[in-house]
């Protein structure tokens, strides 16, 4: 029995074997022909995978085949591409089951989540190290998506900082932890090893200075712990002191690190190869070296480093006045000296005459004067004779720009005594002029519709830049309509000069609709806050404009780190619009120290702590309930405000497309004539029209209460205290400065209406307009003219918190702040007043070439506060005239200013703050 | 009695196999290579080999090929340059059609891989531009010293002949043809680098963790 149990196994295993083999090779057979097979099998089934879990519907509508479709390896690409894009996927496979049942196919996408790096940390180092890696680390960033490689450059980026912070021997390894589904948090576990000791340092290569000078220099010392970012201060330490002695193509690095592991020290070689000294001589004016010192420091061809430094000296005596000006130079070598030498001949110095044209005959004198800012009596302090020689060819251009192909310009001046006269001889030439423009091609837009899209008109000059604008300008036409692949070209036939025709031909491309429009990468955010923002819908044609209108509105929440806007094309003139979006960071803790002064300073004001600090605390949530709404909490306190404030920012105001603010507040604020305590509740609603208007209307209950007052009770105009205020206000502002912090061309006006009404029981009831107007004139040679005009009127019983109060550096620099206007009798504390005119003047200057910021400033401030607006007379407008000084910051004028009254005759009051008056 | 067991055992053996073997599910495409957001695909591999658009890489060597696709797609992204590629993209159709023997056969080709003609032009083009790039930006190079030509003559060229058992020739004879191997090898030592510092600012990952594997997949699906 056995025998023949095993007989009959043996044989069994035999045919098994027989059939495995030849199943294996059907198998083979037939699935090698898959890729080309499953061509013309039908989709049964898509499924989408990530993991075990199912996917989101918005990925879905990325997936180019669908269910009932014949199987296409192209659709699958590109489906694969188009998922990658999105950047949420790090790596995707498709997969086919073959049914074998009617000729279907199952196709399986699967596909692994990319994760968000939401957090890195470090740990095994100190915080200052910390602190120094977190800053400079490129290669990995909060907020980006997650990838190996990033991982290991991030791994070398870090032991690269190390290694110049002296840990040598450092090893950084990382390990991740999942916070939530689709962000991670990256842990660096740094061993930074143990750091060397410098044993000794090596100079080589010069001979000028003792080492023991050298080494006195320098931070990094022998038998300290040796840390290479000191070491590169300490080599441009070096540098700039050898460049001191003149010696400015000095080249001194680090050659060599010689690291002895055993001992843990190291030493290292310096070498220093100073070049020549170069001695700079300039005769016959009186340049500073600093103007061509920058041109030697590299290894340059003298012969260039010279007529730079010709160029140089010239640019800057023109500036100067000094017109016909000429330098020669030549290079003399002593040694290892090498004698820089420039003969100057500055010639006379001429004070800006006349602006004379000759042969203008077809533009009025006026208009070129206009169109090139030139002035026959300018208020200039010095001549700009640089520009000058750059006006003939400024001319010329725009001659070219207005058909004149063939304009010759020369320029001649005219010496009368100390004036100099600047002829301008104008050849003009024939006019270059379009006599006719056709569009051929264009089937989908009439001519003059496409007239109008262009700047070249027929009768109009012919300029061949204007006319390849022109054709951006189609094409932009074209792209903002929906139309995608057109292409245009111009052809241009001139029968004679004044007969020039432009045929733009135009291969119009298809107009493409967008079928689908998929928003992917909202984790909090809610789709409906999205799609308000989409100037563009499904059905729409493609309209370029739009969808960078909708990528701008996305960026305007403020609550995306990235949106990537991509087209996708479905064939047959549609498109997919695939809208990816990175959401940020939305907790945000801030903390600030600043200074603040009430009091005019006077020298001994810091010693007499009239400068107290102020700490701002600051926290935010951004994007709650996944609304875009922010929610903010701040609170300042300092030794004369204590302020709280809570808000809540969202940007539509039930569904109206009004950005919305609702805030609750707390303050207290001590002024000169009474303290307060206030509470309010406020609602804002703000419309932007375009980038220069805003329209602002807001609804407010407020609480107040006084105390320390050093006025009359009948100033109050309550009858109780604490008392209430209910109003709504209007507010349009229109800005057109040029720059918000340092504007110096434009203007900026704004109208206040508010209006307080006895309601729910408040006690308000007043009615108050404030309006101001600011100008910026810039008058060339960094002059600049500025005008502020402010009108506030109050009619009805306002209570002193709410009234105009002036005096100060923003206001009236003749008074204190706060001081100008009425005071109370006995105390003679100022109570404020409902009547408020003021007009300030300022002009600006500068006050030398090198420093490029600092300016000087006279001006004149008039005006007065009144209590009442019956109360205004013309007498009793007060005069202020002062002087300042300017230094230009990125956020505003550093100003200190000096006025005085000119009305009362008082003492010259000092001003430091820092903006601009307003 | 036995016999008869057997036979439905191996029928009922058979038949699970079938059914597991026919319903196993097939990687069609997959991501092998990214270039930042580009993803560089299985599919985008198969085309390259079977159309043969990089002559000079070995099919075997299949690192190669996502190598040189992933330089392409870094000269596209960092090198922006506008010129016309209309000649030079016939020439190549021509050459692809006579390496597949006639346009009928070509096109049945493109066919197979559900491919138009603009498909396979997009490779084309791209392998176009990024020759003419670096052609363009290393035409010149610095020129080859005597020493250098002398150095390489002795350390290489002469080792070289001697093991083939062949008598070398003098340096006279050999220079231009010394200089002009050592000008490609500072040419590609240039390119190299220059590949190298433009892939520092990008993110590129590759995929694949198992070439074996790429090369099974593409066996499978009959590359020619």
């Amino acid at each position: 029995m056995k025998k023949v149990g095993l007989d009959w196994m043996l044989s069994f295993t035999r045919d098994f074997r027989k059939i495995l083999i030849s199943f294996l090779f059907l198998s083979l057979l037939v699935s090698s022909s898959y890729a080309h097979g499953f061509t013309y099998k039908k989709i049964k089934k898509i499924e989408l995978v990530i993991g075990n879990s199912k996917i989101e519907d918005e990925i879905k509508k990325l997936i180019l085949i669908k269910e009932g479709d014949n199987f296409s390896l192209r659709k699958v690409r590109d489906s694969i591409k188009l998922i990658y894009k999105t950047g949420f996927y790090s790596d995707i496979e498709v997969r086919i089951k073959d049914l074998k049942k009617n000729d279907e196919i199952e196709v399986i996408f699967l596909l692994k989540e990319n994760f968000i790096i939401s957090d890195i940390k470090f740990e095994g180092i100190g915080s200052t190290e910390i602190k120094n890696i977190e800053k400079k680390l490129k290669s990995i960033q909060e907020g980006e998506f997650f990838s190996e490689s990033k991982l290991k450059r991030a791994c070398e980026e870090i032991k690269g900082k190390l290694r110049e912070r002296g840990y040598f021997y450092s090893s950084v390894n990382y390990y991740i932890k999942d916070i939530k589904k689709s962000k991670i948090k990256i842990f660096f576990r740094i061993n930074p090893g143990k750091r060397l000791i410098l044993k000794k340092i090596i100079f080589e290569g010069q001979n000028i200075l003792s080492e023991k000078t050298l080494k006195k220099i320098m931070k990094t010392r022998e038998g300290g712990v040796y840390k290479p970012y000191i070491l590169k201060e300490d080599i441009e330490r070096l540098r700039n002191l050898f460049q001191k002695k003149k010696y400015y193509r000095c080249k001194i690095e680090l050659k060599e690190e010689i690291i002895n592991p055993k001992e843990g020290s190291v030493i290292i070689k310096i070498g220093m190869d100073l070049g020549e000294k170069i001695e700079f001589l300039v005769r016959g004016a009186k340049i500073p070296i600093s103007l061509f010192i920058p041109l030697w420091k590299e290894r340059v061809f003298e012969e260039w480093a010279l007529t730079e430094g010709e160029a140089k000296i010239l640019y800057y005596l023109r500036e100067r006045g000094y017109v016909f000006a000429s330098v020669v130079s030549e290079i003399k070598k002593e040694g290892t000296k090498l004698n820089i030498i420039y003969k100057v001949t500055p010639g006379k110095k001429y004070r800006p005459g006349e602006i004379i044209f000759y042969g203008v005959k077809h533009f009025p004198v006026s208009r070129l004067r206009n169109r090139f800012k030139l002035r026959t009596k300018p208020i200039e302090i010095w001549i700009n004779g640089n520009r000058l020689f750059n006006l003939p060819k400024e001319i010329e251009d725009f001659y070219k720009s207005q058909g004149f192909l063939n304009v010759k310009i020369t320029m001649n001046f005219q010496k009368v005594k100390n004036k100099l006269n600047v002829l301008i001889y104008i050849n003009e030439g024939e006019r270059s002029l379009i006599k006719k423009i056709n569009f051929i091609g264009a089937k989908s837009f009439s001519r003059n519709h496409l007239l109008e899209q262009i700047k070249s008109f027929e009768g109009g000059p012919y300029y061949e830049p204007l006319v390849r604008a022109d054709i951006s300008r189609l094409e932009f036409f074209y792209l903002n309509n929906g139309f995608r692949g057109t292409d245009i070209k111009v052809r241009v036939k001139k029968k004679d000069i004044s007969n020039i025709s432009l045929d733009f031909i135009i291969k119009e491309g298809e107009r493409i609709k967008i079928e689908r429009i998929i928003i992917i990468g909202n984790f909090v955010t809610r789709r409906s806050v999205i799609k308000k923002e989409l100037k563009i819908k499904e059905g729409d044609f493609a309209y370029r404009n739009k969808i960078i209108e909708t990528k701008r509105r996305l960026e305007a929440l403020g609550i995306f780190t990235e949106i990537k806007i991509e087209e996708i094309p479905l064939g047959g003139n549609k498109e997919s619009l695939m809208i990816a979006v990175k959401e940020g960071k939305q907790n945000y803790i801030g903390f600030g120290l600043g200074l603040l002064t009430k009091r005019e300073p006077y020298s001994s004001a810091v010693w007499n702590f009239e400068i107290m600090p102020r700490v701002t605390l600051e926290f935010s949530r951004n994007n709650i309930f996944g609304s875009a709404s922010l929610f903010t909490f701040v609170t300042q306190i300092g030794p004369w405000e204590k302020r709280g404030v809570l808000s809540f920012e969202q940007p539509y105001f039930f569904s109206l497309p009004f950005k919305s603010f609702i805030n609750a507040w707390i303050e207290e604020e001590d002024r000169k004539s009474f303290d307060y305590n206030k509470m309010g509740l406020s609602l804002t609603n703000i419309k932007r029209f375009n980038e220069d208007i805003i329209l602002l209307y807001r609804m407010r209950w407020t609480r107040t209460t006084l105390f320390n007052l050093e006025i009359s009770e009948s100033e109050i105009d309550k009858e109780h205290r604490p008392f209430s205020t209910s109003s709504i206000a209007g507010t349009i502002i229109i800005d057109k400065r040029d720059d918000f912090f340092n504007p110096e061309k434009g203007f900026f006006t704004s109208f206040t209406s508010e209006w307080a009404h006895p309601l729910l029981g408040t006690e308000s009831k007043y009615f108050k307009n404030f309006f101001q107007f600011q100008n910026y004139v810039p008058l060339g040679s960094r002059l600049n003219f500025s005008s502020t005009v402010r009108f506030g009127f109050a009619w009805g019983k306002v209570p002193i918190s709410e009234r105009f109060f002036a005096g100060g550096s923003n206001s009236f620099r003749g008074e204190k702040f706060d001081e100008l206007g009425p005071n109370d009798p006995i105390s003679l504390k100022p109570v404020g007043g409902k009547a408020l005119i003021l007009f300030n003047f300022e002009l600006r200057f500068p006050i030398t070439h090198t420093l490029k910021n600092l300016y000087g400033a006279i001006f004149y401030d008039t005006g007065n506060l009144f209590p009442e607006l019956k109360q205004i007379k013309l007498r009793d407008i007060r005069n202020a005239l002062g002087f300042g000084i300017r230094y230009k910051t990125p956020l505003g004028p550093i100003r200190i200013d000096f006025g005085i009254d000119l009305t009362r005759r008082k003492k010259i009051i000092p001003y430091i703050t820092i903006g601009n008056v307003i | 009695m036995l016999s008869k067991i057997k036979k439905v055992i191996i029928f009922l053996l058979f038949t699970f196999l079938s059914y597991s073997f026919n319903h196993t599910e097939e990687v069609i495409d997959r991501v092998l290579a990214s270039v930042g957001d580009e993803a560089i695909t299985l599919s985008d591999l198969k085309i390259v080999i079977h159309f043969n658009i990089y002559p000079e890489i070995e099919k075997k060597y299949i690192k190669k090929y996502i190598e040189r696709i992933i330089d392409q797609k870094i000269v596209k992204r960092k090198v922006k340059m506008s010129f016309p590629l209309d000649e030079e993209i016939e020439k190549e159709k021509n050459r692809l059609i006579k390496w597949f023997g006639s346009e009928e056969r070509f096109f049945n080709e493109l066919l197979k891989f559900d491919l138009t003609w603009d498909d396979l032009k997009k490779y084309i083009e791209e392998k176009i531009y990024y020759e003419k790039i670096i052609k363009d930006k290393f035409k010149f190079i610095s020129p080859i010293t005597l020493d250098e030509i002398k150095k390489y003559y002795n350390e290489v060229y002469v080792p070289e002949q001697k093991k083939k058992n062949l008598y070398p020739k003098s340096l006279l004879e050999v220079a231009s043809e010394i200089e002009s191997i050592i000008e490609n090898q500072k040419r590609k030592s240039l390119i190299s680098k220059w590949l190298e510092d433009l892939k520092k600012e990008e993110n590129i990952e590759i995929k694949i963790k198992d070439i074996n594997e790429i090369l099974a997949q593409l066996k499978i699906n009959d590359m020619e």
